[in-house]
């Protein structure tokens, strides 16, 4: 009772008073709860999203750009770039003095950029990576080091001029870079992260991070060693010559794929803001038409004999090397008397190459220029292609007739001018020149295939053509140019250099084209060597140029020559295994022996055999 | 004779206690489990979370260590494409080893069928 009495519940006034309170604040603590749970939540789950998420932008890796067999000749790599926000700094004189000794740089540089009003500068881009480490391991508020791709070129000097560069936004400016810039950059990738107070990564909400994007791979036609080859060579004569550049260019006639393309001086990609480079950065061999010389009495000997106009048995009296005709004096090298249609182009007599075009009307020879492709593009996939100049017959004067015939008041890409000789060497086929054989993106692969454009010349006209060229090699003017063991089929030229309105007595550009092995053609090449001062002629300085790297070219190809022993086996005595078709191996002959007469055959040397596997694409 | 009412009272009132005792251990057990349980439940519930934070500290430190690993596989490949010019090569054959080209005569292809035997492989 006792017990009872004293716990006997209260209630008065007090504890009515208490309950009331505790329920308005639990009334209160729940309107709360339902505003913030019902009404707000979207808007608070967004801030709380944003305060512990965080969405990162993975730029793509730019595309590499590789040759025909998959050897690098472009890639990127990270490296450190350094910029500073102004505004956090709080004591530039004292930092100044850290930075500009890591950077390199001068000091009062550096400090003006560390007092800048701008809320961001640069400092330094694509830095080696030990100087990034150095300023990040020395963690000053306010400087910091940002990852940024550098296009790298490890073959250095090699095709510089095809692939071109890349800025240091990333951008390709010139070149491939410039052409493909679009698939090579590739398309950005985003990533949600969740992150704790400290800012480290606690996981990951969407997107794989690991997963960097990349930018399509681009397998061009070349082949590294025949680029090599070429560069070499050329690089020696150009200095044997003392001349002022040079250019080699390896078609594969049958494809049109351009195997190599060398142009002397040479530009190293990896320096592209050096001024001294800047000059050669251009690819002339697709953006410079020049004036081709003889190397075009090609087309007014094809045309003549298509046309049936005349005979290689035909006579015609070259005036003992002076001639004029159309108010023009036509001169030859030497003086020739009487001269054999084959005799005047191996010979490269003018008069007589302007006696035989006579036979032919302005429209004429103006239908096998343009059939020759000279005067438009050629298309291949090459940026700032020109097309060269030939102006309609209505727009000739006089003695352009006759200039045209050996090669004068025209003028002509060297590309378009090899593409010319290797439709000669293709059957009669004239092909779209190619660059690029492959676009790859992740599993997706671009091919362009090899494009025939039209057909120039019948077989019978071609058998005759090779046989005149084969002569110009072995007879004429371009003996310089055989490759032992080989029938080489060529045109040397000796093209005047235009100066102060009328032609140059003293600079001339050497030249030589052909193809090789003349019985089935399996590359044609051309040599150009500009302004040379001590082998004047193209017979001289650009036929030795031809010699050494078709030489090396077809060993390279494994082409047998005639004193090349085959030994033809039963069984295979090669412990590895034939590769697949898809493989890409070194070139190899299919097949080369025999030529035949009438309609020749294409070329059979399998430069490449499709697309390269997965696994040998990415690393 | 004893007062029989007073000592059924007790004895009632003694019950009463002893039933009072059982029934709050009773519910102090209950309370007690109930506790465990939600505390257990929490654990559950709170474990994972924390080893997912976890792994995602381990996840987050093994993708930048793979990205550090790829940044250097890159600039090794790059090293590798710099030794691999053809001009060093070429020197390398031609000064340290005393190599030189093949003549014509010294060139022999070996053939089975359509396959070149010791054929240049890549």
């Amino acid at each position: 009772m006792r017990l009872a009495g004293r716990f006997k519940p209260y209630s008065g006034p007090r504890l009515r008073l208490v309950v009331g309170l505790f329920g308005c604040i639990f009334c209160a603590i729940f309107i709360r709860l339902v505003v913030v749970q019902v009404f707000q939540h979207t808007y608070l789950r967004d801030l709380a999203e944003r305060q512990y998420s965080r969405q990162i932008t993975l730029n793509p890796e730019r595309g590499r750009v590789l040759d025909r067999h998959g050897r690098v000749l472009a890639t990127s790599v990270p490296v450190p770039s350094v910029y500073a926000i102004p505004q956090d700094i709080e004591d530039p004189d004292a930092i100044a003095p850290k930075v500009a000794q890591i950077l390199g740089q001068p000091l009062a540089t550096v400090k003006r950029q560390l007092e800048s009003s701008s809320p961001f500068v640069w400092l330094a881009r694509q830095l080696p990576p030990e100087v990034g480490e150095r300023l990040q391991k020395l963690n000053i508020r306010g400087v910091q080091v940002l990852q940024e791709t550098r296009r790298f070129y490890p073959k250095r000097y090699l095709a510089g001029q095809v692939l071109g560069f890349v800025g240091v936004d990333g951008v390709g400016l010139v070149g491939l870079e410039h052409l493909y810039n679009r698939e090579l950059t590739g398309t950005p990738r985003r990533v949600t992260l969740q992150r704790d107070a400290t800012g480290r990564t606690v996981q990951v909400i969407a997107g794989d991070p690991s997963d960097q994007p990349r930018g399509a791979d681009l397998y061009l036609t070349l082949d590294e060693r025949l680029q090599y080859v070429a560069e070499k060579e050329l690089a020696a004569r150009v200095q044997e010559t003392q001349a002022k550049s040079g250019l080699v260019l390896i078609m594969h006639p049958p494809s049109g794929d351009i195997l190599a393309l060398a142009s002397y001086p040479f530009f190293n990609p990896n320096d592209f803001q050096d001024p001294k480079q800047q000059v050669w950065q251009r690819n002339r061999a697709v953006t410079d038409p020049v004036e081709p010389g003889s190397t075009f009495k090609l087309v007014t000997a094809s045309a003549a004999l298509e046309e049936n106009v005349a005979q290689v048995t035909d006579m015609f009296y070259c005036e003992n090397g002076l001639f004029v005709r159309g108010g023009r004096r036509l001169r030859d090298h030497h003086p020739y008397g009487l001269l054999s249609f084959s005799q005047v182009i191996e010979k490269s007599s003018n008069i007589g190459t302007a006696k035989i075009s006579e036979r032919l009307s302005d429209d004429q020879l103006y239908t096998y220029i343009r059939r020759f492709g000279f005067g438009e593009k050629s298309l291949v996939n090459l940026p700032n292609e020109d097309g060269g100049l030939i102006r309609p017959p209505k727009k000739w004067s006089k003695p352009t007739h006759y200039s045209l015939a050996f090669g004068q008041e025209v003028t002509v890409t060297s590309l378009q001018l090899l593409a010319a000789y290797a439709a000669v060497a293709n059957g009669g086929w004239l092909m779209r020149p190619r660059m690029v054989e492959h676009v790859v993106q992740g599993d997706e692969s671009q091919f362009f295939a090899p494009q025939a454009r039209h057909r120039v010349l019948s077989p019978q006209t071609l058998e005759r053509i090779n046989e005149i060229l084969v002569g110009v090699v072995e007879r004429g003017t371009g003996k310089q140019a055989a490759v032992e063991g080989y029938t080489v089929a060529g045109k040397t030229g000796t093209a005047q250099k235009v100066e102060r309105g009328g032609y140059s007595h003293s600079k001339v550009l050497a030249s030589f084209v052909g193809y090789v092995p003349a019985e089935v053609p399996q590359l044609a090449i051309l040599v150009l060597i500009d302004e040379p001062q001590r082998a004047k002629w193209g017979g001289e300085a650009a036929a030795p140029v031809f010699k050494r790297v078709a030489q090396q070219a077809l060993y390279y190809l494994q082409v047998p020559s005639r004193q090349t022993q085959t030994l033809s086996l039963e069984t295979t005595l090669d412990p590895t295994p034939t590769p697949p078709p898809g493989d890409r191996e070194s070139p190899r002959v299919t097949s080369s022996a025999g030529a035949k007469s009438g309609e020749r055959e294409p070329a059979r040397v399998a430069l490449s055999a499709g697309p390269k596997t997965e696994k040998e694409r990415r690393p | 004779m004893p007062p029989q009412p007073q000592a059924t009272s007790a004895a009632l009132i003694m019950s009463r206690g002893r039933a009072r005792r059982i029934a709050s251990r009773y519910v102090g057990m209950a309370l007690l489990l109930s506790a465990v349980m939600v505390l257990g439940g929490v654990l559950l519930y709170l474990w994972p979370q924390v080893r997912l934070v976890g792994l995602g500290y381990r996840q987050s430190k093994l993708l930048a260590q793979r990205t550090q690993a790829l940044q250097r596989q890159k600039e090794l490949q790059v090293e590798l494409g710099s030794l691999r010019q053809l001009r060093r090569i070429e020197e390398i054959a031609a000064q340290h080893l005393g190599l030189r080209p093949p003549q014509a005569t010294q060139v022999i292809y070996v053939r089975s069928g359509q396959h070149v035997v010791g054929q240049r492989r890549e």
